[in-house]
Order: C-alpha cells, then sequence, then structure tokens
C-alpha cells in the first residue's frame, strides 16, 4: 500500500529520506484546512552568476552547455544538469526569458528581482516576490505562511541581496540560515514566555475586532441604504479579520507535529556544502510534508561574490580558490562542473518531494518548484536558466525544453503559475501574456 | 495676481466681445429628443427589424427608447454598434445618409451615457482616501510620518477621480493594515520611559587635507534631553559605531581647489539603479543607520569669495544641499532634505536641516558593511556651467548630526495627546478626559454620552491587562484609529429620504474638499455653534480655506486627475530625439500645471485663464525648457508670457503636450480626446471592438504625416462618426512637439528637422465647419463658442471631486444649474469653488 498523507492516516509513521515522523490528532491537524481544499504550495530556488554555456565552437558545446540541446520532447540534457534526468517528465527547462526591464542590467542584481520583476533601473525600490504573494493566499491555512531561506542568512545590501523574498512594500525580507534555529521554530514548542505573549496579543486583537464590529453595526444603524451597502464591506473584513484571529489563536493550542529531530542531520555548517544545502532541503520538505508551511524559497548561492556561499566551488575544490563569482568569471569547464554539483542537489530535493505520498500522488505533484539563475552567463540578465518542476495535479504538462524565438517576460510564466495554485492576478512582473502551453 | 488685467488679456477679452463675447453656443447643450431620430428607425430599420419574424430576432420597432428606466439597453448598444461598423443598414438596402446616420449615432451616444450616469451611485459614505488618511493621522498624532506607506494606492474612477467612493474599497488585508498601522503610530506619538540614547557628532575637515574628516561627540546641550551617545568606547580601543569617510572628494579630472571650497556639482547616474556622489561633496557613511525618529543637521557654511581677485565677485549664488541615505552595491542612494539654500553670505552661519528617518532611503538591516551603511552628505548644488571663470563656491566648516533630536521629552506628540494632568483628576477621570478629546478630533464630531461610555468600559478592561496608563491609552486609541468613523466619512440619514448635512457633516465635506484632511478648530467651533450653516459664514470659510496653504491638496489632486497628469509618467520619451529630456524636467512640467492652477485659484481669476492666458509659473528647469529668460532657481514663480514665447493656458503646458504625445511625436487623436473629455465633459464613445489602433510602422502609413495618417484613419466607416469630432481639435496642436516644444522655429524646429521633413500642418476644420489653422486659434474658437461648455464641464469635475463620487443624474442637473450663477459673478475659480459649496448638491445627504 503506498504512504498516504498524515491528513488521512493517523499516526502512520511516515518515512522520508532519513526521517520519520508520526503525526498525532488528525482533528489538529485537520483544522489546518477548514474548507479541506489539498495544499498548493510554492518553492523558489535560486542561484547567483548564471551558468556555463560554451560557444558552439567550443569543446565543450556538446556537454557542457547548461541548456539541453534540441527543442520540445525530444530534448536532450547535457552533463551540467543531467542528474536531472530521472525526474524529466517532472520538469520543463525553458530558454529565452527575463525580466523586460532588467535586461540592459549588469545582471549581479538578480537576486534582487528574480521573484518580484521590479524595475530597478532608476532606483532599488523593490516589489511583492512571487513567493509572498503565495503566501498572501494560504498563509493564514498553516502554522508558518512562508520559509525564507539562504545559505548567507539576511538581507545583505540592497541589489546583492542574500534573500529572494520581498513583502507587500518591496522590503527584503530577512533570510533563515541556521538549521538547527529553523528546526526548532518549525517543530519545537515556543516558551511559554513566547506563547503567552502570543497569547495576550490574540486576546487584545479580538477584543478590538468585536468592538469595531459592535460599533460597524451601530453606524449601519444611522445610515441610508446605499451608505449600507459600502459600510457591509467593512463589516466584511472586520469579520474575516475576526475568524483570522480565531484561526491564529487555534494554532496556538495546537500540537506541534512531531518531528523526531534525531532523523535529521542539523550538525552541518556551510563549511560542508553539500550537508548544508541538503538539510535546507529536508526541511522544506519536512515543512511541506507537515504542512506546516504551503511556500518557501531558499537562495543556494547568491549574486557575485557576496557571502559564505561564494567559498562553496572553492571548498568542494571546484576551480581554483576564487569562489563562485571567479568561477563564473573562468573556464567554462569549472563553471560547468559547478552547474552539474547543483543540478545533483536539487534532483535530490525533486527525488525527496517524489517520494513523500498524499492521498493522490506525491507531495511534487501539488508543488511548483522554481529552480534557476536571474542571468545567462554573468552580466547577462537575458535567457535565464529555469527549470520548473511539479504540479502534475495542477494541470502542468512536462517534459519539454521551452525556448523561444525571441525574449519573453519571465512574468508570462509567474502569471499561469499563479493562477494555477489558484491565485487570481491579472498581472505580474510586466508579464504581456500567459503560459498557456504549459496547461493542457 | 495684480487685480488689473496686462494689455494683451484686455486686446483678448474685447476680441472676445466683439464676437458676442460669453454668450453660448446653444445648439452645444440642448439635447436630442428620441422624436428627431424616431422617423429615421422607422425608414431605416423597421423593414427588416418588426413583426413576426424579426432579422436577427431584433425588434426595433419594440425597443423602449427609454434607456434609463428600460430594459433595452443591450439591444440598443447591438444597434449602435452597427451603425457604428457601418454594416447596417445593409447594402441592398436604401443608403442611410451620413448627417442622419451621425444623428443616430448621437443621440444613442447622448442616452447610453445618460443611461449609464443613471446607474451611479447616490451614496455619500466612503473611506478615506490614502492621502486623506495619511493626512488626517498626521494631523491628530502631531507626526509628519509617511502612515499610508503600507496601503495600496486607491483606484481611479473612469472620471479619473481617486475620492471617489466606488472605488474606495475595504478588504480583510487593508482592515489588518489599518489595524498595524493605528498599533505602531501610537507606540511613536505616545512614549513612556526615559528618553533614549541621543547620537551627536560633529565632523570637520582637518587642516588643510579636504580628505580627511574628524569626528567629535558632542556633549549634551542643556535644554534637551537624552544622553549623549559616545562614539568612542571608554576602552578607546573600538569605535561604538564606525564612520567612514566620504569627506570632500574630488573629481579626478578635475583640479583640487586648495581652499577646501566646493564648486558647483551634482550627483551623477552610476549605469545601474543607483548614483554617484557628487564629484565635489562633504560627505560620512555610518555603519548605523538612524532608522527612525527625527534627525538634526545642522551646517556651518559661507559663500567663500573667489581667489583670484580677493574679493567677492557676484556672478551666481552657490545652493547648499543636504542629502541622507544610503549605499548599495555600486553607488548610493540619496534624498534631499527640503529645499537647496541659497548661500549669499560670505561670513560662516550655521543652517538646520531636519527630517524624519522614517522618510528618508535607509540601508538593509543586517550586519554593517562599506557596502550596506547610511550616508549624510552635503554639497553645492548651483548649476554647473563649463568653463565658467568664477563659479559660485561654498565653503563647509563643519557638519553636525544629531540623532534621534528629541527637543523635549516626554515628546510634543505626547503631550499633545496625553496632556499633562493638572487637575489632579483621578486616573479613570482623565482617562476619560484623554479619549474623549481624541475621538472628537478623529471623529469629526463631538461623541455622545453613549459612546464615550463604551470607549471606556474598552480602556478599564485594557487598564486591566496592560502595565501601564500609557499601553491602555494606546490601545484604546487605537481602536478610534481603527473605527468605520474614522476610516470612512459617514453622514447619518436613517430616515433614508434626502437630508441636509448636519453642521459637523457639512464641516467634514468642505475640509476633505479643499484640505484633504479632518476640519480645523476654526470650523468645528463654528459646526459646533450651528453657524457654518449661514451662506455667508459658509462663503468666508470656503475663501480661508482657499487662501490657506493645505489647500494645496486640492490644487494637486484635483488638478492632476481632472487634467490627467499621470500620463506624463506614462509616456516612454524618446531619448535620441529628446536628448534633454529628464525627470527633473518631468516633474517641472508637472509643477507648472499644479501651480497655475493655484494661482488662478488664489486670486479667483476667470477660469478662461486655464484656457488662455498671458502668464505661466515656471522655475529655472521649465523656463529653460520653454525659453524664457531670467528665471533662476527651483522655486516656482508666476512670470509674464510674450507672444514669442507661443505659451499661456493649459493647453500650452508641456505637462500636458507630453502626457498626449507618443513620445516621438505630439498624437493628435489623443491631444483631440484630452480636449473633449476634461475640458469639455464629451467624452467620445471608445471605439467599437476589433478596430486596430493606428500602427505607425505600417508600412501604408510610415510615410505619411500624421495629419495623412489620420485621414487615412477616418476613412473607415466605423471610425468616421466619431474621429471626425476628434481628430481637428488634435491637429491643431501640430505645432508643438512630443514635450512641448514651439516646433515652428527655435530648438524645436531644430530637433524636428532630425525626426522628420514633413512639414508642420496644423490646419483643421471643427465640427460645425469652422477652419482653424494652430493651436491660437484654437484657443480663440474655444472661448468665442465654447465658453459655456467648458464652464460646465468644469463645475461638474468639481462637484464630483467635492462628493467623492460620479455624477448621477440628478448631480449633473445640479452642477449645470449653477453655471448661470457662476457666469453672472464674474468666473472666478475661487467663486466657483464658493458656488460649489453653497450648493443644495453640496450640502445635502
Amino acid at each position: 500500500m503506498p504512504q498516504q498523507s498524515w491528513l488521512l492516516n493517523r499516526r502512520t509513521l511516515l518515512r522520508g529520506a532519513g526521517i520519520a515522523l508520526a503525526l498525532p490528532w488528525l482533528e489538529a491537524m485537520s483544522h489546518a484546512a477548514p474548507t479541506a481544499t489539498k495544499p498548493k504550495r510554492f518553492c523558489g530556488l535560486f542561484f547567483g552568476n548564471g551558468v556555463g554555456l560554451p560557444d558552439k565552437k567550443h569543446a565543450a558545446f556538446q556537454d557542457w552547455h547548461w541548456f539541453p540541446h534540441d527543442e520540445g520532447k525530444d530534448f536532450r540534457f547535457t552533463k551540467s544538469i543531467d542528474p536531472l534526468e530521472p525526474h524529466r517528465n517532472d520538469l520543463t527547462i525553458f530558454g529565452g526569458l527575463s525580466h523586460p526591464t532588467s535586461r540592459q542590467l549588469v545582471g549581479h542584481n538578480t537576486a534582487d528581482i528574480w521573484l518580484s520583476g521590479a524595475d530597478i533601473r532608476e532606483n532599488l525600490n523593490n516589489s511583492i516576490s512571487l513567493d509572498q504573494l503565495v503566501a498572501r493566499q494560504y498563509g493564514d491555512q498553516t502554522r508558518v505562511p512562508s520559509l525564507v531561506l539562504s545559505s548567507n542568512g539576511g538581507v545583505g545590501p540592497k541589489s546583492r541581496t542574500t534573500t529572494i523574498s520581498f513583502d507587500a512594500q518591496g522590503r527584503a525580507i530577512p533570510a533563515e540560515s541556521s538549521p538547527r534555529s529553523i528546526f526548532e521554530r518549525l517543530f519545537e514548542r515556543p516558551s511559554d514566555q513566547d506563547q503567552a505573549a502570543r497569547a495576550k496579543a490574540l486576546t487584545t486583537g479580538k477584543r478590538r475586532v468585536d468592538f469595531l464590529l459592535d460599533d460597524a453595526r451601530s453606524l449601519r444603524n444611522r445610515l441610508g441604504s446605499p451608505d449600507q451597502q459600502r459600510l457591509d464591506e467593512f463589516l466584511q473584513s472586520l469579520s474575516e479579520v475576526e475568524s483570522r484571529l480565531i484561526r491564529a489563536e487555534d494554532w496556538l493550542d495546537k500540537a506541534m507535529p512531531e518531528v523526531d529531530r534525531t532523523k535529521i542531520n542539523l550538525d552541518v555548517s556551510p563549511k560542508g556544502p553539500t550537508d548544508f544545502i541538503r538539510t535546507m532541503f529536508d526541511l522544506i520538505v519536512l515543512a511541506f510534508e507537515t504542512d506546516t508551511t504551503r511556500v518557501a524559497t531558499y537562495q543556494i548561492a547568491a549574486e557575485d561574490g557576496v557571502g559564505i556561499c561564494d567559498r562553496f566551488p572553492a571548498i568542494l575544490g571546484i576551480g581554483k580558490k576564487d569562489g563562485h563569482h571567479g568561477v563564473s568569471h573562468g573556464p567554462v569547464e569549472h563553471w560547468a562542473e559547478y552547474d552539474r554539483y547543483l543540478s545533483e542537489q536539487f534532483a535530490y530535493f525533486l527525488s525527496r518531494l517524489s517520494k513523500v505520498r498524499e492521498p493522490d500522488g506525491r507531495i511534487l505533484d501539488d508543488t511548483l518548484v522554481l529552480y534557476g539563475s536571474g542571468t545567462s552567463t554573468t552580466h547577462n540578465a537575458r535567457n535565464y536558466p529555469l527549470v520548473l518542476a511539479g504540479g502534475k495535479n495542477l494541470g502542468l504538462q512536462h517534459g519539454r525544453f521551452i525556448k523561444q524565438k525571441e525574449e519573453r517576460p519571465l512574468g508570462d510564466l509567474f502569471v499561469t503559475m499563479l493562477h494555477r495554485l489558484d491565485i487570481p492576478v491579472k498581472s505580474f512582473a510586466d508579464n504581456t501574456s500567459e503560459f498557456s502551453e504549459l496547461v493542457g | 495676481m495684480t487685480d488689473v488685467f496686462p494689455p494683451r488679456l484686455i486686446a483678448f477679452l474685447l476680441a472676445l466681445g466683439s464676437v458676442g463675447g460669453f454668450v453660448a453656443n446653444a445648439t452645444a447643450a440642448e439635447p436630442l429628443k428620441f422624436e428627431r431620430v424616431a422617423p429615421l428607425l422607422q425608414k431605416h430599420c423597421h423593414s427588416c427589424h418588426s413583426g413576426d419574424k424579426p432579422k436577427g430576432e431584433l425588434r426595433i420597432d419594440r425597443l423602449d427608447p427609454d434607456l434609463i428606466k428600460g430594459k433595452d439597453g443591450d439591444h440598443w448598444r447591438e444597434v449602435y454598434d452597427r451603425l457604428n461598423f457601418g454594416d447596417m443598414p445593409p447594402e441592398d438596402s436604401p443608403p442611410l445618409a451620413a448627417e442622419d446616420r451621425e444623428l443616430l449615432i448621437s443621440w444613442l451616444v447622448q442616452e447610453r451615457r445618460r443611461a449609464s450616469l443613471a446607474k451611479n451611485s447616490t451614496a455619500h459614505f466612503r473611506r478615506l482616501t490614502r492621502r486623506e488618511y495619511e493626512l488626517t493621522m498626521q494631523e491628530l498624532l502631531g507626526l509628519p510620518l509617511p502612515f499610508a506607506a503600507k496601503l495600496p494606492e486607491d483606484g481611479r474612477s473612469a472620471d479619473g477621480f481617486r475620492n471617489n467612493g466606488e472605488m474606495l474599497r475595504m478588504s480583510p488585508r487593508q482592515y489588518e493594515t489599518y489595524l498595524q498601522i493605528a498599533d505602531e503610530a501610537l507606540a511613536e506619538a505616545i512614549v513612556s520611559g526615559t528618553p533614549p540614547e541621543v547620537h551627536r557628532y560633529r565632523f570637520e575637515t582637518i587642516g588643510d587635507k579636504p580628505n580627511e574628516l574628524q569626528v567629535t561627540s558632542l556633549p549634551k546641550p542643556d535644554d534637551r534631553p537624552g544622553e549623549s551617545f559616545e562614539y568612542f568606547r571608554k576602552d578607546g580601543k573600538e569605535k561604538a559605531f564606525r564612520i567612514w569617510n566620504m569627506a570632500v572628494r574630488e573629481d579626478k579630472n578635475q583640479p583640487k581647489d586648495p581652499d577646501g571650497a566646493l564648486p558647483p556639482s551634482a550627483v551623477r547616474r552610476h549605469s545601474e539603479a543607483a548614483i554617484k556622489l557628487p564629484p565635489y561633496c562633504f560627505a560620512a557613511g555610518f555603519h548605523r543607520a538612524f532608522r527612525t525618529g527625527e534627525t538634526l543637521i545642522r551646517v556651518r557654511v559661507a559663500n567663500l569669495p573667489t581667489k583670484e581677485t580677493g574679493e567677492h565677485v557676484e556672478t551666481r549664488l552657490p545652493l547648499l544641499t543636504v542629502a541622507l541615505g544610503c549605499t548599495n552595491y555600486h553607488g548610493v542612494e540619496l534624498k534631499t532634505i527640503g529645499e537647496p539654500i541659497v548661500i549669499d553670505h560670505t561670513d560662516f552661519r550655521t543652517h538646520e536641516f531636519r527630517v524624519r528617518m522614517e522618510t528618508m532611503p535607509v540601508p538593509n538591516v543586517g550586519p554593517p558593511a562599506d557596502k550596506n551603511a547610511a550616508v549624510l552628505a552635503a554639497w553645492n548644488s548651483a548649476t554647473a556651467i563649463k568653463g565658467e571663470a568664477f563659479p559660485p563656491r561654498l565653503k563647509i566648516e563643519w557638519v553636525e548630526i544629531e540623532a534621534p533630536y528629541l527637543d523635549r521629552w516626554p515628546t510634543a506628540s505626547h503631550t499633545n495627546l496625553l496632556f499633562p494632568n493638572d487637575d489632579n483628576l483621578s486616573e479613570a477621570d482623565y482617562a476619560r478626559k484623554v479619549v474623549e478629546r481624541f475621538a472628537a478630533q478623529a471623529y469629526r464630531r463631538p461623541l455622545t454620552s453613549s459612546e464615550l461610555d463604551r470607549l471606556m468600559h474598552y480602556w478599564s478592561e485594557s487598564r486591566q491587562a496592560a502595565d501601564s496608563l500609557e499601553q491602555s491609552l494606546r490601545e484604546t486609541l487605537g481602536v478610534i484609529l481603527s473605527s468605520p468613523q474614522f476610516l470612512g466619512l459617514a453622514a447619518n440619514n436613517s430616515a433614508g429620504a434626502k437630508q441636509k448635512l448636519d453642521d459637523f457633516e457639512l464641516a467634514a465635506r468642505l475640509s476633505y474638499f479643499l484640505w484633504s484632511t479632518k476640519p480645523d478648530k476654526t470650523l468645528l467651533d463654528l459646526a459646533a455653534k450651528s453657524q457654518l450653516r449661514d451662506p455667508k459664514v459658509l462663503a468666508e470659510q470656503t475663501r480661508r480655506l482657499i487662501q490657506d496653504p493645505k489647500a494645496w491638496q486640492f490644487i494637486e489632486q484635483f488638478t492632476e486627475q481632472w487634467l490627467e497628469l499621470d500620463r506624463l509618467q506614462r509616456v516612454t520619451v524618446n531619448k535620441r530625439h529628446y536628448p534633454d529630456f529628464n525627470e527633473d524636467l518631468a516633474a517641472a512640467m508637472r509643477l507648472e500645471t499644479l501651480h497655475y492652477f493655484g494661482e488662478i485659484l488664489r486670486s479667483d481669476a476667470n477660469i478662461a485663464q486655464l484656457l488662455n492666458s498671458d502668464f505661466t509659473c515656471v522655475n529655472e528647469t521649465l523656463a529653460a525648457h520653454y525659453g524664457i529668460e531670467g528665471v533662476v532657481g527651483p522655486q516656482f514663480r508666476r512670470v509674464p508670457l510674450e507672444a514669442s514665447h507661443h505659451r499661456g493656458g493649459v493647453l500650452t503646458h508641456a505637462s500636458i503636450l507630453t502626457g498626449t504625445s507618443d513620445g516621438s511625436d505630439g498624437h493628435p487623436v489623443k491631444r483631440g480626446m484630452w480636449l473633449l473629455k476634461n475640458l469639455l465633459d464629451e467624452t467620445p464613445p471608445p471605439p467599437p471592438p476589433t478596430v486596430p489602433e493606428l500602427d505607425r510602422k505600417d508600412p501604408k502609413v510610415r510615410d505619411l504625416t500624421i495629419p495623412q495618417a489620420m485621414a487615412l484613419h477616418r476613412e473607415s466607416t466605423a471610425c468616421l462618426g466619431c474621429h471626425k469630432k476628434i481628430d481637428p481639435w488634435g491637429l491643431a496642436f501640430e505645432e508643438y512637439d512630443a514635450i512641448g516644444h514651439w516646433q515652428r522655429d527655435g530648438v524645436g524646429a531644430t530637433l524636428r528637422k532630425n525626426r522628420t521633413r514633413h512639414a508642420i500642418d496644423s490646419s483643421a476644420e471643427l465640427p460645425g465647419g469652422v477652419k482653424i489653422d494652430g493651436l491660437q486659434a484654437l484657443q480663440t474658437e474655444l472661448l468665442r463658442t465654447r465658453q459655456d461648455d467648458f464652464r460646465k464641464a468644469l463645475l461638474r469635475k468639481v462637484l464630483a471631486y467635492a462628493l467623492g463620487r460620479s455624477l448621477t443624474l440628478e448631480d449633473l442637473a445640479a452642477a449645470d444649474e449653477l453655471a448661470p450663477t457662476l457666469k453672472s459673478r464674474g468666473d472666478g475659480l475661487a467663486t466657483l469653488v464658493e458656488v460649489i459649496t453653497a450648493s443644495a448638491a453640496f450640502q445635502s445627504k
């Protein structure tokens, strides 16, 4: 019998790769989604500095050109990304997508706008990123609205951010980088003091909304009927705010999912990149599995030579000791070797997501995972290397390399992704159309 | 403005008088009756579209000619589209004469418009706009903070206004944001505990080394609270936070000034999303950012006499600009504090700059680094002129910074809300007084005793749970700031029938109309005494509000939204054709139109001056663009115009001309549409579906002049009906290019030569058959024949803005009824506002 989601199987022991967790209290869990709609998820995985793209005449072109050879269903992986071969039917590779207003820029500021598509030619005012737009829709249905991770942590300087998530005002959201504290926040009970403070804040919040609802009702009695219709929008909004507070309060009393911490390797540090990156992936999988969140971003490597992640290739013995940025400016062989390394890690993540079952498929089938960079080669902010994986249950048709004749807004893909996640945006990130060829 | 009309205007007014002056073109206002079109329908449509088996299952003979109450709106829409497309009547039927087709279409346009007006909501209750909310919060709390930064921009209604109640929606997310803002605002406004640590430093250059800064911690001034923070730690080893020196920078290509003086310089664009500091400036970076609170910056500065002669050569004056900001990976982001100061003194004097850090760019949070630091910079922002023998120079002796700047503790905003309890009231009595006072301000009316009791009940519950009186009051005032009575403008009307606003409601409507904020004490006092409704008092108050600087809110928002000045930002100007176009110029263009409207309003000048006049308002940047000489400095001022300037009235404003261009050339259709829609309130109906836009790349069109291309466009029957009414107006603007240069001579002509070989053709035949050539002729024609329509259009627009809703049929009639009064009272713009506030439409709910 295939493994089922904990939503159905009480106290089932779920086995991921090396992680076991017992899941108690079906009733408590089902509360996560009161209308019992199936979770839909988004995950964004970013690396900076682009990929190795040797010229056609170059000896390495056949083997080490990141983009596949041939188009459509018959595409052939190169060695740069062939670790993804087992997932061929769960992914689509894109060529010729980019954010229009950034194409002329030098292309090292792409982490800032990869998921937002903001116009930062004149100033560095950013706008909301794709993941936060999703979190806005689904964030209140889970304990944690979204996970924002990066290898480096924090936000970094503007134009070289070490996070890829931005809030509705375009402010950088600090990324978490310590697996141990991420684990504790997600799966361990907060201190009594924290718990009490949160409870108090929610009680105050509810009392206020109660008062305001009364207030609005008494105002309503004093208005003429066309005016009442307008005020009703206030009343409905307040009622919804109230139910959100009640939902938040419910989370307080609810037990955390029981996750066995000895089964996840939290003794990792960026000095051992492979273990570190995989633990970050494990945490995301675990958070999805337990429906602790439905939205995650992870900046695996920052742009330019920023932060600890710049040293990953050097630690791994790839290239000389000149870091990721150095590799991206050096001979293509080293660069491609790192491309392949990153593909291996991404393949690991996809395997993990395919092994966890839900009632009608794998977690991967209800999750959109976008993997890639914001420049093709360094300093060339066009033709982003991009892979979109997962989402079969959301109507995505995979197994192709889709190349554009002319550079096309990445926003087209974003809007279609949002629609697949049931978020009815009209436009996003300078899109000019939708990416209908991906669907059906 | 002077009371005496300048000679050119007098001549112009006389000319008007001689052709019948302000007498209206009567036909324009008269509505078409159904009786006039019914025979046409019968003759051309009924033969097929009647009886038992009508073609297309459409019985035109049975359609209800009342589009407002009838149910045949969609069918009439079908008739309208078919007529427009020219595919009805079919080719084998007797042809419909062009003028008959036009008559039918005109009637349908007119009736469909009336039907759409009839659908407009009669509601008065509306949420405050983002701007109104922010200004009201600022006044209530006495804090100049960007309270609305977290709120989304409000939508615009079809008539362009953002204060339209139909567009001011509420959502759970928006409500949550209001709750959050209220909490944050009150945490800032009501303080508790001891004053925070204050950072006070002086930076000065050391001796003859202009590149090095010396930093001194300043002692705490006697008259101010807050302990000074030591720049150097006590152990002397480590600095509490690092200040890195950007000091006086020299341009590598320029010789260094031995005096350490600053010649004129400006920030430079970096290639990528950042700017570089000016080549000559006084700057420091901090590895600790002040993110909130007020900052005080003091600059000791002098105008430095020119070295060569040893005495000051009166050429130009230096300008001191001070800015704060942050570094990023490439350079800096900077925002100037206030306006630049003209430094006209040769002795050293101190200038003060104060700013709230919440309004400035700050570095990302996180560990400090050179590429993520706060920046303070001062420089000489006078325009640099290449090869100038004696450029204006300034010398900075030192710069001091104090952050946060606290002039007292508790802060003024705190004591404004929590006034000193001098009468030794009990805690509950004191709280009651605080809450009552605040709520009456926030709700813009006195509270009923039961309302106050409910709030006090809330307070006493808060007080039990909170650890201080301050906290319980923060919570209670927070509820007031989240109440629909604060967030919305309500008018009590449980009776349902139309009533007059009560005094306080009238005060609020007046105040939000002209100031976009809550009524001040004078208005509330008059309301309390029931005097505001006295017509004389109301007129006086209207005038007072107009003359108050806060009326800038009406000037800016009404003008911008009415005249669609935001088009300016949406046009991508072709930099190849117009290399001198930049953001500064675009900003100046926008401000001209705003200041111009403000000038006419405040001086109660004739509204006809909006269409044509002999003055405008410019600053140095815009004057240079227009070729007006003798205007120095960034401030806008009124300047007289001469015939050679080819300017006068909003039609000639670069803001409008640019906004109605396609970035490379003027766009007659956009210009014609703009004029009809905004100045005459005759919005042409949208083009029928499937009609392609004129494609300038189309080989058929590419080599044509714009008038020729448009003539081609008009050949299509579907387009003809409307474009005949739109295009001629726009063609008259052809003398002005895409950024508003006059292109018959001068700079505009030179630029045009590089763009096209075609001669300018600005001739047009207006609807009605009058032939004109050029904008001057158009203006004259507008004033001769369309003055009544313009008056009505403006009355309607102002009334829609004043009521915060799309006009209903009844509102429209009410606006039109005000026209004769306005005309008889001399057509002044302030008079127009006064006529509006005196109207029954404005005063009813």
